[in-house]
């Protein structure tokens, strides 16, 4: 039996993990699998003499988890001027507020 | 605040609002905007998003604004080397995170994939679902998972949750160290009473799969619920935080501070993650955080100490082979321990001296006629219970005798005779106390595992299964249970207590014919007792800590609402804790003997509602109804057309005349609301002479539930007859007949209703 691991980043939460398992243990030859949505990594043990770890990468690919792929993530807070909800809170960070400053007394400017 | 935890989180986040995207995306390409989507059993459409948005979910169309509100939540992951506030962007990434799962598994059940199927050791379970009786059943359609919590179970916990009994919850997320670990961790926190919600996998195993190799019941019977096999259930525990609010707290969905600050101060439950934690769960723990629940886990990952948004800390690891202990099961032990210490989970714990576990969340637990060591009552023996008031002479403390021959003469899956008699003294017991306490000790004996206990008195139906018999459980154990019990329950009006159980055919004669000249003598002297022979009646406020405004008035003739608490358990509950939720209210003076006005009852009612009820009529629905909390049995409501008024029964999932099901309804009458023609009621309230007596009594019941009338059916015949109508349950319609009003109309008219012909009620 040898052994092999896999980093499958599309993998990043358990209900995943059947999937991931289901595509490999259906392989002639793949005796366990360990897919670790917390390392986002798989690990396979395998007979060589009836598959290889290409056929591996292939099956995870067909499933929807190619090897090395990271998940492009869209950037949902477009960072300008769209109501989401951290443009609010970094306004509030970073802009001061004359009308606060004035308020708020001459120890603030120092 | 961790920077791990808050990049791990956000980007979670991120991640399944992209998920629920595309998902959404596809199920609205494929199915359509106008498929429905629903939960089980609930009024609450998807009820997180409900209660923090305010927006009702009822068909995919609805969802891309959620999706919306989700992705103005999100922010960007934390940079490697920039400081930043993390929390307050890590919670609300949480809250992204729950609508995106609540929005997932909502399409799932669009697509039928919700509640899931559970495979077991490669094949699916048998029987229908975890909750329904059927599971045990041969074949059907495959197992499935519970899924959501209906809110029929809900308002059933209801009372349990207020008094203290079920102090919480603990949402389980993830796989044990090994099945033995994951029974204790279970039974740790039944035996404490607190509710377990299981989900989630690692590698692809469950902490659900684990208990069900070990035979573990799951279901609502032993406050033990399969979610599902992954993290994104999880959100089905958080859905029921939410309804909580909703439900007794009398707060409408988009309050979501209100709702937040609720569950904080009054739901009391954690997150335990077992196993690895990925970015999924980071996300889902700090939505949960937001409801002031901490996250426990068993594995080396950062903490998050201070207090803050929950009462202590926020995020503790407790490495599971790190945990000081002999073994593993000592580890779970102090592990469920800790969980509880971080909630601030106040649990009084009973020990009771026998050889099984022992807690209410194993009250529900049935033993199967395979299962059986012996039975004793139901068709083939008899058996009764009887309790007694004694002088303290006649009572040897703690005493227990078994008078005849064991269990061991009894061959396996047979059945034998058996009486208990409980013999009671003490300076404040009351002969009126007697049948308080004996109805306790259906409940006591339940709370065994392994032991199934049905009805009372002279019906009583018991049974010890194989696995508690191979323990050492036998007959002397049921004294065992009940003197612990009593002493710890009822100390305050039980000072001595001895059991006698009898197995002896000679003497089981004599003593059933003591115990049933008992039981009608109180027959007598409850049929006797009445609103006018007694001076003041009691208030039960202990849905307070749920329902703030609420108030129950409970007199002789009017037990409350939830159905638990009648005239004499208000009356013991106020010996037993003077400063306690039953207090006596004086009748004073009666302004109305129809409509059941008293200015005692008023001035009470007013000051115990903070003011916002300033009337209550004891015997009419269409003038200051009482108010309910929401644990009801049953609900009534005006039907005008008819005359009259319907009873639909909390277990009833079907369409009523009114438009509305059980469900819906309950939001109208719940929460404290006072709602002239609408009334929770507790379900015996339906044959009291003074049901309803201002507004034509019984009389003018035209639509009942079929479940109310087949189970009380020889109660209502008794009630209708003296009504002067002995016909009348024949009369009612339900909702094998009638749905809608346009059904319910012409049935009444055919069977000649008497409501049709009584004065108008508007």
């Amino acid at each position: 039996m040898e052994h092999v691991e896999f980093s499958v980043p599309r993998m990043w939460a358990d209900h995943h993990v059947p999937i991931v398992r289901k595509a490999l243990l259906g392989i002639p030859g793949v005796e366990d699998v360990y897919a670790s949505s917390a390392w986002k990594t798989v690990r396979i043990t395998y007979d060589p003499t009836r598959v290889n770890p290409d056929a591996l990468e292939k099956a995870l690919a067909d499933a929807g988890y190619p090897v090395g792929v990271e998940l492009e993530l869209p950037t949902y807070p477009e960072q300008t001027k769209d109501n989401a909800m951290w443009y609010t809170l970094a306004g509030r960070m970073t802009e001061t507020n004359l009308a606060d400053l004035k308020m708020s007394g001459d120890h603030r400017k120092y | 605040m961790s920077r791990y935890i808050a990049t791990r989180a956000i980007r979670g986040a991120t991640a399944l609002v992209y998920e629920a995207e595309q998902l959404l995306n596809k199920a609205l390409k494929e199915l359509g905007p106008d498929t429905p989507v629903q939960f089980t059993n609930t009024a609450y459409y998807l009820p997180v998003i409900l209660g923090l948005t305010g927006i009702e979910v009822a068909k995919l169309g609805d969802m891309p604004k959620v999706l919306e509100r989700a992705k103005a939540l999100l922010h960007p992951i934390p940079k490697d080397q920039v400081w930043l506030p993390y929390l307050g962007e890590t919670l609300d990434s949480g809250i992204a995170t729950l609508f995106a799962a609540e929005l997932i598994e909502g399409i799932r059940f669009a697509y039928g994939e919700q509640p899931e199927k559970i495979t077991w050791g490669g094949k699916i379970a048998k029987g229908g679902s975890f909750t329904s009786p059927e599971f045990e059943g041969e074949g059907g359609n495959g197992g499935t998972l519970n899924g959501p919590i209906d809110d029929i179970q809900l308002r059933a916990w209801g009372i349990q949750l207020v008094d203290g009994r079920m102090p919480g919850f603990a949402a389980i997320v993830g796989c044990a160290k090994s099945n033995e670990v994951a029974v204790e961790i279970v039974r740790q926190l039944q035996q404490r009473n607190i509710l377990v919600f299981l989900s989630g996998n690692v590698n692809g195993r469950s902490i659900i799969h684990q208990l069900m190799e070990e035979g573990v019941e799951l279901g609502y019977d032993t406050y033990t619920v399969p979610f599902g096999t992954d993290t994104l259930s999880a959100i089905y525990a958080l859905g029921f935080a939410t309804r909580s609010a909703l439900t007794f707290g009398g707060m409408k969905g988009g309050m979501a501070r209100d709702i937040l600050l609720y569950n904080k101060y009054r739901v009391f439950a954690f997150v335990l993650a077992l196993g690895e934690v990925d970015d999924l769960k980071y996300a889902a723990a700090a939505g949960a955080i937001n409801y002031g629940f901490p996250v426990i886990a068993d594995t080396v990952i950062p903490q998050i100490l201070p207090t803050g948004i929950t009462s202590y800390e926020h995020v503790i690891s407790m490495p599971f082979d790190e945990i000081p202990g002999e073994n593993d099961l000592e580890r779970a032990k102090r592990l469920v321990q800790r969980c509880i210490e971080v909630r601030g989970v106040k649990i009084k714990v009973t020990e009771v001296p026998i050889p099984v576990p022992y807690g209410s969340a194993f009250e529900g637990e049935r033993v199967r006629r395979e299962d059986m060591r012996i039975e004793f009552g139901g068709k083939k023996t008899r058996c009764f219970e009887y309790l007694r008031m004694a002088n303290f002479d006649e009572v040897e403390d703690g005493k227990v005798t078994v008078v005849g021959p064991g269990i061991e003469t009894v061959p396996e899956g047979g059945a034998m005779d058996m009486g208990i008699v409980v013999e009671v003294a003490g300076r404040k017991m009351q002969e009126d106390f007697e049948p308080v306490l004996e109805r306790q000790i259906h409940y006591f004996i339940n709370g065994a595992s392994g032991i199934q206990h049905i009805g009372q008195r002279d019906i009583a139906w018991i049974r010890i299964s194989k696995a508690a018999a191979e323990k050492g459980f036998n007959l002397e154990h049921f004294g065992k249970i009940l003197v612990a019990r009593f002493h710890a329950d009822f100390g305050a009006i039980v000072d001595k207590i001895q059991v006698t159980i009898y197995t002896d055919p000679k003497k089981i004669e004599e003593w059933l014919a003591k115990a049933r000249e008992a039981y009608n003598y109180r027959n007598q002297r409850l049929a006797d007792m009445t609103d006018e022979s007694v001076e003041e009646f009691y208030s039960c406020t202990l849905c307070q800590s749920f329902a703030p405004n609420h108030v129950c008035v409970v007199s002789p003739e009017r037990l409350g609402l939830c159905g638990a608490y009648n005239w004499l358990d208000c009356k013991a509950s106020y010996q037993i804790n003077p400063t306690g939720p039953n207090q006596p209210i004086l009748k004073g003076k009666c302004l109305d003997p129809v409509k059941g006005y008293f200015d005692k009852v008023n001035e009470f009612v007013q000051s115990a509602s903070h003011g916002s009820v300033q009337e209550v009529s004891m015997y009419s629905i269409m003038e200051n109804p009482m108010t309910a909390c929401g644990c009801f049995e049953a609900i009534m409501m005006v039907i005008p057309e008819a005359n009259g008024f319907m009873v639909v029964s909390r277990e009833d999932p079907s369409m009523t005349p009114a438009g509305m099901t059980f469900s819906t309804l309950a939001g109208v009458a719940g929460g404290g609301l006072q709602t002239p023609g609408v009334m929770g009621v507790g379900k015996y309230f339906l044959v009291s002479r003074k049901f309803i007596a201002a507004d034509g009594g019984l009389k003018r019941i035209v639509w009942m539930s079929s479940l109310l009338k087949e189970t009380m059916a020889e109660e209502l015949k008794a009630a209708a007859a003296r009504e002067g109508d002995p016909d009348l349950l024949d009369k009612i319609a339900d909702e094998r007949v009638a749905t809608t009003v346009d059904e319910l109309l012409p049935y009444l008219e055919e069977k000649g209703h008497p409501a049709l012909t009584m004065p108008p009620l508007f």
